[in-house]
Order: C-alpha cells, then sequence, then structure tokens
C-alpha cells in the first residue's frame, strides 16, 4: 500500500502498478492503478498538459476506473504487447491505449509537439519479430534500443499488429439504436475462431463490453439498457482479424 | 430474423450520426513513422542510462564503460578515438559518454569524459552551459584534462612501477556547448565518506545535495551534524553556491533524521522553470529541513520531495510512503514546471 501525504491512499491488492500525477503546484492531480498477474512496471511523461503511461503487460490489464482493456492470453496467445497510455490533465484517458511490439521495454515516452512522440524502446532476443508502421523490429540481435519517432494520431489505434481490417464485416441494426433496445451485430461465420472477442468502447475508448464469440457463430445480440448513450465503436477481433464499425445509441 | 425497415426518425438520426462521425474522423491525421534509429547491445557494450535528459529541444543520453568500440553500435556519428589506457592485465580505464539526439535529425553529437567511467557523478544542463561533477582521481572533458593525475594513477597500477595512488578529487567542470571549451573548473580534496548527491545548475550559482556521517568543509563553511555530536543524526545538506564568489550563499539541514548514507539519500536534484530547486529524498527516519520536523512519522523506505525557493526557503513537501515495500517507487520525473509524475508497484 502506499499513502501519498496524509490525506491521500492509493493503493490496496490486488493492485499491482500505480502512475500518480502531481502538477506544478504540488496538487494531486490524479492517479490510475493497473492490476494484472503480471503488469511489472509503468513509467511517464509529460508535456504539461497530457501525461503518457505506459506498461509492459505480460497477460492482462485492469484499470482502477475498472476498465478491462484485454486479456491478452485470450486475445492473442502468441503476442503480449506493451501498452501505452495517454491521459489528459484531468486523468481522464485520450484516445485507444496505443499497443507496440512484443514484451518491449519503454524506457522513455516524450510528446514532443502535438501529435509527435519520440519513444526509447529496449528490445530483447525474445521480444520476437513485429511490423510497426511499416519498420520491421525484433530482429536477431540478443538486445538493442530503438528510438522511434511517430507524427499523427497514435492513440486512435487500437493496435500495432497487422490485422485483416473490412468494415463490411459487421452489420449492425437497428443504426441508430434506441437506449434500452437490442441491437444486432453479424459477422461472417470464416472469420470467427476458437480466440474471436466482440468490443464495445465508448467514444472516450472506455471498454463497455468484452464478449467471447464462439466458433460457427454468425450474430450476437447486444442488450443495450447496460450501456451507455452515445457512439460506440464495436470491434469483432481475433488474432487475423480486426473489424470496426460505429453506432449511435441515443 | 427479418431487418426492420427505417423510419423517417431513423434517417433522419442516421445523417446526423453520420455528420458527426465524419467531423470527429477528419480532423485524425494518420500516424505515421519519422525516424527510426537501432542501437544494438553486447555483453561489453557501454552502459546506457534508462533515461533521457532534455536540455532546448535536444536530448542526451549517459553512457559508462565506454571505449572507441562505442563506434561499433552508433553508425550516424562517428566519435574520435577514446584514449583507455591499460590498469594492468586486461582492465582498461574506461570512459562515459553524453550523445546528443535531436528530434527529426537522430544522433547529433556527442561529449566523452576520458577516464570517467567511475568517475562522473552528476551533471546538469543550463541553456549552453553543461556542469559535469566529478570524485575521480583523474576528470577529463574531451581532450582536456581538468584535474588529477593520470600518469600517478596508471604508475599505481602497473606492476613494474611502484607508485601510490594519487588523492581522490572533488572537482566540476562548466562546459560550454556551443564554444565546444571548458570555461569553468573547481577541485577540492576528498573528505572521509563526503559525498555529493545531486547537483543543479542555475545561471550563477550552483545548487548541491551534499552527505557525510561526520563535520565536513564545502566552499569554506563548516557543515555540522542535525545534532552536534550525534553521529546517528544525519549530515545531509542542500547549499546553493555562488560561482563568481566561490562561496555558499546558503546551507541547509534536508533530508531524514537518522545516520544519513546508509539507507537515505538525494536522489535527484533538479531546478524548476520558475528557478526553485526541487530535491527527492529517500528518508528512512522523519523528514525534516533545516532542522524543523516536517512530519511525526518514523517511515521506512518513504520518499520526501522538497521544493525550495532561491533563497533557501521550504516552499512545500511532499511525502510518498511505502512501508511495507521495499521497491514500491520505480521511477519518477519531474517535469520543468516542477510538476511530478511518480510510478511505482505495490
Amino acid at each position: 500500500m502506499w499513502v501519498a501525504q496524509d490525506s491521500f491512499y492509493i493503493g490496496s491488492p490486488p493492485v499491482a502498478s500505480l502512475a500518480i500525477r502531481v502538477d506544478k503546484d504540488w496538487n494531486f492531480q490524479w492517479h490510475k492503478s493497473y492490476a494484472g498477474s503480471s503488469v511489472v512496471s509503468a513509467m511517464n511523461s509529460t508535456s504539461g498538459t497530457e501525461s503518457l503511461v505506459f506498461i509492459p503487460i505480460l497477460d492482462s490489464l485492469i484499470l482502477s476506473d475498472t476498465v478491462i482493456y484485454h486479456t491478452y492470453e485470450e486475445l492473442y496467445p502468441q503476442f503480449v504487447p506493451s501498452a501505452i497510455l495517454k491521459f489528459d490533465k484531468e486523468g481522464s484517458r485520450v484516445g485507444e491505449p496505443f499497443m507496440f511490439g512484443d514484451r518491449g521495454l519503454f524506457w522513455e515516452a516524450i510528446t514532443l509537439d502535438k501529435d509527435k512522440y519520440l519513444f526509447m524502446v529496449k528490445f530483447k532476443s525474445e521480444s520476437g519479430q513485429f511490423e510497426f508502421l511499416g519498420e520491421s523490429y525484433g530482429f536477431g540481435i540478443s538486445q538493442y534500443v530503438s528510438f522511434i519517432e511517430v507524427e499523427g494520431n497514435l492513440f486512435d489505434i487500437i493496435s500495432s499488429l497487422s490485422l485483416a481490417t473490412n468494415e463490411n464485416d459487421l452489420q449492425i441494426y437497428p443504426s441508430p439504436a434506441i437506449h434500452g433496445s437490442r441491437i444486432i451485430v453479424e459477422f461472417p461465420i470464416s472469420i470467427v475462431d476458437d480466440n474471436t472477442n466482440l468490443l464495445i468502447y465508448d467514444n472516450n475508448g472506455l471498454l463497455e463490453v468484452a464478449q467471447r464469440i464462439s466458433k460457427g457463430q454468425d450474430k450476437i445480440v447486444i442488450q443495450t439498457e447496460h450501456l451507455s448513450k452515445g457512439i460506440k465503436r464495436i470491434t469483432l477481433i481475433n488474432e487475423n482479424h480486426k473489424t470496426t464499425k460505429s453506432i449511435l445509441i441515443f | 430474423m427479418t431487418k426492420p425497415k427505417c423510419n423517417l426518425f431513423q434517417k433522419v438520426l442516421t445523417i446526423l450520426f453520420l455528420c458527426i462521425a465524419c467531423i470527429s474522423t477528419s480532423t485524425a491525421q494518420e500516424a505515421t513513422l519519422v525516424t527510426s534509429l537501432n542501437v544494438s547491445l553486447g555483453s561489453d557494450s557501454p552502459r546506457f542510462k534508462e533515461e533521457l535528459i532534455e536540455n532546448d529541444g535536444k536530448y542526451y543520453w549517459y553512457a559508462t564503460k565506454v571505449n572507441s568500440r562505442i563506434n561499433d553500435i552508433f553508425n550516424d556519428i562517428e566519435i574520435e578515438d577514446i584514449d583507455t589506457p591499460s590498469l594492468g592485465g586486461a582492465d582498461e580505464l574506461k570512459a562515459s559518454i553524453l550523445i546528443e539526439y535531436t528530434p527529426g535529425e537522430g544522433f547529433t553529437d556527442y561529449i566523452v569524459f576520458p577516464y570517467g567511467d567511475k568517475g562522473i557523478r552528476h551533471y546538469s544542463f543550463k541553456g549552453d552551459s553543461l556542469l559535469i561533477w566529478s570524485d575521480y582521481y583523474v576528470f577529463a572533458v574531451n581532450d582536456s584534462i581538468v584535474s588529477g593525475d593520470l600518469d600517478s594513477l596508471l604508475n599505481f597500477h602497473d606492476a613494474d612501477i611502484e607508485g601510490s595512488l594519487p588523492t581522490r578529487l572533488n572537482s566540476f567542470a562548466i562546459y560550454d556547448t556551443k564554444l565546444d571549451s571548458i570555461v569553468d573548473t573547481y577541485s577540492f580534496d576528498e573528505q572521509k565518506n563526503f559525498s555529493i548527491e545531486g547537483v543543479a545548475l542555475s545561471d550563477n550559482s550552483i545548487y548541491m545535495c551534499s552527505d557525510a556521517n561526520w563535520s565536513y568543509e564545502l566552499f569554506g563553511d563548516t557543515l555540522d551534524l542535525f545534532i552536534p555530536g550525534d553521529l546517528s543524526s544525519s549530515n545531509s545538506h542542500l547549499s546553493k553556491l555562488n560561482l563568481t564568489s566561490r562561496k555558499l550563499e546558503w546551507t541547509k539541514h534536508i533530508g531524514d533524521t537518522s545516520g544519513s548514507g546508509l539507507y537515505s539519500g538525494a536522489e535527484k536534484t533538479v531546478l524548476d522553470e520558475y528557478g526553485n530547486v526541487i530535491v527527492l529524498f529517500n528518508t528512512w527516519d522523519r523528514s525534516q529541513f533545516d532542522g524543523v520536523y516536517l512530519d511525526d512519522k518514523y517511515g521506512q523506505l518513504d520518499y520526501t520531495l522538497y521544493k525550495v525557493s532561491p533563497e533557501g526557503e521550504l516552499i512545500k513537501h511532499l511525502k510518498f510512503n511505502a512501508p511495507n515495500d521495499p521497491q514500491a517507487f520505480r521511477n519518477y520525473r519531474i517535469e520543468k514546471d516542477g510538476s511530478v509524475n511518480v510510478m511505482g508497484v505495490t
């Protein structure tokens, strides 16, 4: 357990990893705790208005705000990526968690300018091979450090892993849908394998539903009464396909 | 199941939804890779720090255990031959280095500290000026010896020569990165169990965290124990050195109240953009500043952050307590504006 000052208690089992933000006047702004059996560490870098928090993930990641991002052993049995999360100065998460590589260890994640980032990442031999924005990493060298500069809306990408996508794979109706009603999500039976999940995110990237899809299934009925109103992003994902389509629930 | 037909209301909503979606996606710029530079690390590679130091939009990466083979891992810059004389057998007196990284360009420059593998303790940027603090027998920046006696050090390790180890020195140099030249130096003899634990360079002064388990001299002042005569009462100080007068402007007891140097010490000393000095102190006992207790808790493995004005007044302090976890605090970052990010595990 941690105690920051006398009145600010954070951390209690099973919390595994913590990130704390203190503003320039040394008032506590926000903190995030990350649980998961093998979340090993976190780092942070800030450019005044936003913070980057990054976590090497070995299997799963759960945030203190009850958001379960993924359970990677289920989603990607062969991949155990690291994640970078972006928060605004109030501690609200911005965009999607950015997944990177396979057991890569971030030493630095720096916001150079708006939508410009510098990452310093250490890779080890067991990092495996993967592709990130057209560049190959994980080439046979026992250890190396990469300086990677990226421009653009990095946190609009749910994963850097190369997956086949086709928005037409998802048919959602009715769309828009009335809150409290049922929606039906249809998909080709051919893209569903033993490790397929349907994820529903709100417009801020928070996960509201994670539902396992069984092989042979070609549609699923979602009760919207448990979802918040607004634009939802519905993603069907397995290790070969990722398909996302949006719907308005009002 | 038959798909329901859309009524007019749903059509209007669909158009509205598509407009909102278009607006939200039209501002998104696709992510692209600007540069990607890879530095391979072998078993005999330099030991790089796991952080970058920012100064004026450039980033500096520090490494120890450096010899001329560093050229094998940096393809973008050519580093001049580094003098690594033999210390007998296969041992060599290695260097340390600061590698400059410029966003958009890659690795652009470097500063070598020959013989500085074990000796360079701290560095701090202020504009074009770089303060380097060494406590080794010899201290050099690029091709200039700042202080110490290299020949005596080498003779001591030469089995054929009966030499004595030279005096270990505390030295600093201020290096102008634009002029590529040393502009100021100072050195003084080692004192027993004395160490500088952190430095921060300001316009015409240096803030220093120093420590010993006895009274010690620093730039002409005697810095005493927290409780004079009580050797377990700590002797860590935060001091401000005026670079013109070479005198301390002020000095304050800082840290905890226990025997310093055993379990506690200053881990970070930096300036924020307002000129305040910030010290992160690993405390084992009650934390205090200038002899005044800041809390009444006997913490173990705690951290106390101090923010001190240029005049030496304590502006604020924060305490992080993890009494049962020796590795709770894994990393921390103090930003230019003095804000703090703390990372850990519990």
